[in-house]
Order: structure tokens, then C-alpha cells, then sequence
């Protein structure tokens, strides 16, 4: 058996045994450690960024993060010779130098996605109806999200319909099938991007619909390239009075291109199951740990200080343990993520071309 | 919410209409007169900094831009200094060139300022100004100082000049402040991003116009023959192009294009332009305060160039060797990027090209840059200049391709 393939197994254990919610910091951090040596010694994107990370001749205790824009660039993985099962790619909106995140092994993915899902989206629940505003994976093939829910219809679906298409969202689609969760009494989940419920918003006009108890929305994403934009209050609002359902119903799904592995708001776990905190943030599951970072240092800030997002996904075996984001938030008491939006240098740049929004003219 | 409201606006421009009656009046060179008045003003006050003595002013317009008080201090004298009365009339003098036509300036210019590089608002009001015109505008709320200094050089030195000059600051996105803002401008003249244009023009009444100054980005081009010369100055001009306004403006270099092949390899130029260039002119001209969106960019785009090739880092710099050109977030990261030819320049430039607003040349003396202007695309007009004066454009510059004081009158025909 390889290094690599022990290492897998190692994360199927360790996600076997935490499945449930639970977090083992010691072995998270042993496993991460050992991931993370692999990477530097497989992958020269790595060895580069670690060598640069102890220029200074500090030793580091944990791996070094690979910041997203890296994707766009580089190829991440230890396994860069061989060809990948599956490349998922980002959306493309505002970058043509695309991230792209292959994986030659999708089971440590889907067993993240699975039991991730179930915590935090489906904990009531073995199965229920699914109407889907993400693409099929048909139509998205490089889609990680895309894939995701395919993979919901296998594992937690009764009925799954796709109300978005190649040409967009059909609206009169996702009315048909919430008109129908009505009648049948049957409650659905409604799996969609934010820029996607925005689109219905704007699309369905007066009609309201009050899905049957138990309905559930997931949305996730934020609005990078688009033109209108919309607080994540306002549109959690305007979700609740369009689709009439609970507000704790409503989960923001936080996931990226770049991981094998997603975080979730925890308010339908804390109203259905009651062993998730209060309040609205982001969960993880045991392999996954979130943390802050000082922006210009990296060093972790403390619960309450806001920071760039790092993400630690032990199912990024072959690719990234560690990867930074864009993206800034806080970590709240309970060791949950609050986000607060992208960091965009637009806000310094007036005039001259801010990255986010000219990278469509970049030359990959 | 805003303490200014859209009748406190409709007020201002009420008074700046009044205002312009008097102003058109008066003869084109004491319009001039006071203008440079101001200008010299705050020349002094740039000296003043720069020789290390405290200047409220300055410290105030350095803490509301985010630059250091002496790049602040550099940009107040290096931009003034473009508009003695002598150049201000030579300005003028184009639109009296015809003995049929009679140059008319606005009835009123509103004028939306972005928050990048201050100082564009000296230029926002002078020329207005000049062609008779009042001018109110529209400060960045992040960023107004500059503005109120120049409205209170203006009342101290040119009280002439003031009645037909109006500021107001309020954040972005007010929809009926900026309906106010416009209501009666003949002229809006917005400078910022693509969707703070396409604001103004459906904000901006059926009969003004819009004279944008959107979204645009620079870059250097080192030709082959340049090494010929010595290698400190030519680092010294480069870098002060990177360095000037933190390089947030859009006559900043995203990357500068140098030989792949030559006496000076790129890596080898990136060492000499930290050493002779960037180093130096921290200690002269620092960096401003990174703001947390800065920080974030900056570590992502130097972690693009740790992955993909070469990385110089300096406390206040970086400089990158990277096969294609990757836009910068500014702040003294800077890309060089490789070429054979320069059709290859070119064609790095390709996609970017249509957006570019200055090409900053290091070259022999004697170079020709007619093969680049004949490959630009359609609605491209940079400027091409010398390396080190990329951003301190003159008075006569070409805005957007076009001259500065086009926008801002009509023309009375007379055959009589």
C-alpha cells in the first residue's frame, strides 16, 4: 500500500469515527502534520510555498495553506502525472484563468459530502424530496456543487427535480414543484445558489408558496461577477416569505472548487436535534477545521477577531490540506465560522482595475 | 444615513449656477491666474512635508488616502506643479483656434471623484474651472480631504474662484443624492468603475454628458535595447512608477514586460529594481498602511508567484518573474513578465490592451513606438510615456484618448 492510499485510509477511519460530530484535535492535527509533509514532498507547488513559509528559518507547526488564486495557476496535487478522475473547476464568472481542483480518488469527497450532509442539511431525516436551481452534472460537469447533489439525489432523495438548465432557471419549473410539495403534503429541499434564488426572486414576481413543514432551502455562494447583489439577511428574508419556511430551515451551505469538503449553518441541527449552539454560523465536521488569520501574517486570531478564512480539509489529501482563502470571517465561541463576504481590494482601487474585476481579461 | 440631503444638494448647484454667470465673465487669464494660485499654494505645502516640517494639510490628505505623509506630500508638489498660469493658458488656447467658433464651458460640471488617487480632484476642478465652467463634486467618502483642502486653498487664495466651486461627501449608492448630484449638469464627468458609470449615465439628465474616466490599467515595457544605458536608473524610474500612489491608480503598472533574452536576465533585473528601485524609495517615499483587503490580495497574488516561478519580496515590495501577465493588487507587488519580441509584448498585452491607459517605455533614446500603436485594438488609446512618469502626466495630457478641456465646452459658430 502506498503512503498515499495509508493516508486515505486513515481519513476514512478518522471520518467513520467522527461521523457523528464529533472532533479529536490530537488526531486531527497528527494526521494534518503527516498530510501535509506528503504534499511538501510530492508536489513542488508545495515545496515551494513551504520553503518560503520558513525562509526565516522558523519551524511551522501546522501545513502550509495553499491560497486559492494558486488553483488558477498551478497544478495542486501530489498525483500531478497521472490523469485525474474528475476536474472540478470554478465557475468561471469572473476569472478565465479557471481553479482547478483534480482528484484522482473521489471517495474521501463523497464520504465528507455524505456525512457532512447529513449532520447539518438532513439530520431529521433519511430521504425527502429534492427540486435542485444547481445545474445537473451533465450540464456542469466540471461542477463540484453539481456533483454534490447528484450525489444527494443517490443518498438522501425520494424524488429529485432539476429546475435550471443550460439556459438558466426555469421558473416556472421550481413553481410547478413547490406547487406540488404543497398539494402532497410532502416537504421538499430546495438546493440552490444564492445567485440562483436571487434569480427567482426576481423571476416568480407575487407568487409565494408555503412548502410543507420539514421543507428546507440550502443556498450557497456568494455573487462574485454578477451585477446585483444582495445581503445574505435580505435574501434569508425574502426566502422565508417566498417559499414559507422556518428561518431556521434556511442553511447556507460553505463550500469551494477547492476542498473535498463543505460547512453548513448549524441552525437546523440546534432546531431539530438541539446539540448545535444557537445563532447562525458555520459547522464543520471533525475533519474539517476552520480557523482566522492575521491577512498579512497568516497567524491565527483569536474567537471574536475577524481574519481571512483558512480552511483545514483532511479529504484534500491529494491536492491541499490546508487552503486560504478570499474570504473573511470571524470564529465564534463555539468554534463555528461567521462569514462577512469576500476581501476584494476594490475598495483601495477607484479607477484602476480592482483583480476581482477584470480577471476575465487575464491570460491564463 | 447621510446628513446631507438631496435639497442641500439642489442648494449647492442652485449657487454654483448663480456662481457661473459671474465666472464666464471673467477674462480666461485671471480664471488661470487663480487657479495657479491654488496650485502654488499647495505646492507649498508638498515642500513643506517633503522637507520634514509638520503640514496639517498634507498629514490629513495622507491619513484619508492611506499613503504615507510623504508620498502624499510628493503627489501635492509633483501634481501642482502641472498648473502654472502659463501652462493653464496654453491649455486654453486650442479652443480659440478657429476665428468662427467661440468656446462656451458647461453651464455646470458635476464631477464624481473616485478614491484611489486624490489628487485627480486638483485637475476635476481646475479645468472646469478654466473654461468657465462651476464644477460641484462628489468626493469619495473614504477619501474626501483632499478635496476640503483644495476648497479651502481655493477660499484663502483664490476667493475669486470659490463661489463657482462646491464639495460634497456622501457614500456611494445614494440614488437621490446622486439624482441631485446631476440634475443640473450640462456635464458629469465620473471617474471610477465600469458600474459606477453606468450609475451616472442613467442618473445624468437626457441632455448632459457623460465623459467617463472608467476602469483602466497600465503597464511598463522595457525594450531590448534599453540595458545599454546604466541599470540604477533605469530601476529608479521603474520604481517610482510602481511606488507612486501605492501603485492603486490606474496609471499604475499591473506588470512590466522586459526581454526574456538580454544583457539583463529578469531575474536579474527584479534583484537590481529591489536594490536600486524599491528599496531606496521606501526609505524616501514608504508605502501607506495595507488595509485588510490588501493584505488578502497581496497574500494570494505573491503565493501565485511563489507557485509559478520567481518571487522577490522587500518589506514594502515584491517583485515576480511569471510567464504571463496576472493582474496586481497594487501596493508595490509588481509582475515582470518575459518576452521575445515585441509582437510577443504585444500579444501578453492583447487581452488587457483595450483597458490600457499608459505604457511606461524604458528604452534607448530614439524609440519609436508606431509598431505598438498600429497593433492596438479598436478604442484604445494609452499614452505612451517614459518610465518614472507614469503618473505625473501633464497639464495637456490626453484623457482617455482624447483632450482634456474636449468634454467640457460647446462651440458657438459665428459666420456672419
Amino acid at each position: 500500500m502506498t503512503e498515499l492510499e495509508t493516508m486515505r485510509d486513515e481519513v476514512r477511519a478518522l471520518m467513520s469515527r467522527l461521523h457523528d460530530g464529533g472532533r479529536d484535535e490530537r488526531a486531527f492535527d497528527a494526521l494534518a502534520s503527516r498530510i501535509g509533509a506528503m504534499q511538501v514532498a510530492r508536489c513542488d507547488v508545495h515545496a515551494r510555498l513551504a520553503a518560503r513559509a520558513t525562509r526565516d528559518g522558523a519551524a511551522r507547526s501546522e501545513p502550509v495553506a495553499v491560497p486559492t488564486d494558486v488553483f488558477r495557476y498551478a497544478d495542486v496535487s501530489v498525483l500531478s502525472g497521472t490523469p485525474p478522475l474528475r476536474t472540478f473547476r470554478t465557475s468561471g464568472t469572473t476569472s478565465e484563468a479557471q481553479g482547478r481542483h483534480a482528484l484522482r480518488d473521489l471517495s474521501l469527497y463523497e464520504i465528507s459530502a455524505r456525512h457532512a450532509a447529513k449532520h447539518f442539511l438532513f439530520p431529521d431525516t433519511d430521504a425527502m424530496d429534492l427540486v435542485s436551481l444547481v445545474p445537473d452534472e451533465r450540464v456542469s460537469p466540471h461542477s463540484s456543487l453539481s456533483y454534490m447533489v447528484a450525489r444527494f439525489a443517490d443518498w438522501f432523495c425520494r424524488d429529485l427535480r432539476y429546475v435550471v438548465g443550460a439556459g438558466g432557471l426555469d421558473h416556472e419549473a421550481l413553481a410547478a414543484a413547490c406547487e406540488r410539495a404543497e398539494s402532497r403534503a410532502c416537504p421538499v429541499a430546495l438546493l440552490a445558489t444564492s445567485f440562483a434564488l436571487v434569480h427567482a426572486e426576481d423571476a416568480l414576481g407575487d407568487r409565494r408558496f408555503r412548502l410543507p413543514s420539514g421543507s428546507r432551502v440550502m443556498q450557497t455562494g456568494g455573487f462574485k461577477g454578477r451585477s446585483r447583489e444582495v445581503s445574505a439577511e435580505a435574501l434569508r428574508a425574502a426566502i422565508v416569505a417566498r417559499y414559507g419556511v422556518a428561518d431556521a430551515f434556511v442553511i447556507g451551505e460553505y463550500g469551494m472548487t477547492e476542498l473535498s469538503s463543505q460547512l453548513y449553518e448549524t441552525t437546523l441541527r440546534h432546531a431539530t436535534i438541539g446539540d448545535a449552539p444557537a445563532g447562525r454560523a458555520y459547522g464543520a465536521m471533525g475533519w474539517v477545521r476552520a480557523t482566522v488569520r492575521d491577512p498579512e501574517t497568516l497567524a491565527p486570531r483569536p474567537a471574536g477577531e475577524r481574519g481571512l478564512v483558512r480552511i483545514d480539509d483532511l479529504a484534500n489529501v491529494e491536492t491541499a490540506v490546508a487552503v486560504l482563502t478570499s474570504d473573511l470571517g470571524t470564529m465564534d465561541a463555539h468554534g463555528r465560522l461567521v462569514l462577512h463576504g469576500r476581501a476584494t481590494g476594490a475598495d483601495a482601487r477607484g479607477c484602476s482595475i480592482a483583480a476581482d474585476a477584470l480577471l476575465s481579461r487575464e491570460t491564463p | 444615513m447621510s446628513a446631507l440631503s438631496p435639497d442641500d444638494v439642489r442648494r449647492v448647484n442652485d449657487r454654483l449656477l448663480s456662481a457661473g454667470q459671474l465666472l464666464r465673465k471673467m477674462p480666461l487669464d485671471v480664471r488661470a491666474a487663480g487657479v495657479a494660485r491654488v496650485a502654488a499654494q499647495l505646492r507649498a505645502h508638498g515642500r513643506a512635508a517633503k522637507a520634514g516640517q509638520p503640514d496639517a494639510a498634507v498629514e490629513l490628505v495622507a491619513a484619508s488616502a492611506g499613503l504615507s505623509v510623504p508620498m502624499t506630500a510628493w503627489a501635492i508638489e509633483t501634481t501642482a506643479a502641472r498648473y502654472e498660469e502659463r501652462g493653464l493658458l496654453a491649455l486654453a488656447e486650442p479652443l480659440f483656434a478657429r476665428p468662427d467658433v467661440l468656446p462656451v464651458g458647461a453651464s455646470l460640471v458635476a464631477v464624481v471623484l473616485a478614491g484611489n488617487v486624490f489628487s485627480v480632484a486638483l485637475r476635476a476642478i481646475a479645468l472646469p474651472l478654466l473654461v468657465g465652467s462651476p464644477v460641484l463634486v462628489k468626493a469619495s467618502s473614504r477619501d474626501p480631504a483632499f478635496a476640503d483642502v483644495l476648497v479651502r486653498t481655493f477660499g484663502a487664495v483664490a476667493p475669486e474662484l470659490l463661489p463657482a466651486v462646491g464639495v460634497v461627501t456622501y457614500g456611494g449608492g445614494d440614488d437621490a443624492l446622486d439624482a441631485a448630484l446631476v440634475s443640473r449638469a450640462e456635464v458629469v464627468s465620473v471617474y471610477g468603475g465600469r458600474h459606477a458609470v453606468e450609475a451616472f449615465r442613467t442618473k445624468a439628465p437626457g441632455t448632459a454628458r457623460v465623459v467617463a474616466h472608467g476602469h483602466g490599467m497600465s503597464f511598463g515595457l522595457v525594450t531590448h535595447d534599453a540595458f545599454e544605458g546604466e541599470l540604477e536608473p533605469i530601476c529608479a524610474a521603474l520604481a517610482l512608477d510602481v511606488a507612486a500612489y501605492d501603485g492603486r491608480g490606474c496609471l499604475s503598472p499591473h506588470a512590466i514586460l522586459v526581454p526574456r533574452e538580454g544583457r539583463v536576465s529578469p531575474e536579474e533585473l527584479a534583484r537590481a529594481l529591489a536594490r536600486h528601485g524599491l528599496e531606496p524609495i521606501g526609505r524616501t517615499l514608504p508605502r501607506g498602511p495595507l488595509v485588510e483587503s490588501a493584505q488578502a490580495q497581496q497574500t494570494q497574488w505573491r503565493s501565485v508567484a511563489v507557485a509559478r516561478g520567481f518571487l522577490h519580496e522587500g518589506d514594502d515590495f515584491s517583485i515576480s518573474v511569471e510567464p504571463s501577465i496576472r493582474l496586481s493588487p497594487g501596493y508595490r507587488n509588481i509582475a515582470l513578465v518575459p518576452y521575445g519580441t515585441i509582437a510577443d509584448a504585444m500579444s501578453l498585452l492583447a487581452s488587457f490592451a483595450i483597458f490600457a491607459k499608459a505604457i511606461g517605455i524604458t528604452s534607448a533614446p530614439g524609440f519609436v513606438p508606431a509598431p505598438l500603436v498600429s497593433q492596438l485594438p479598436t478604442g484604445c488609446a494609452p499614452r505612451f510615456v517614459r518610465a518614472g512618469t507614469m503618473q505625473d502626466p501633464p497639464l495637456d495630457a490626453l484623457d482617455d484618448g482624447l483632450p482634456a478641456l474636449e468634454g467640457l465646452v460647446r462651440y458657438v459658430e459665428i459666420r456672419l
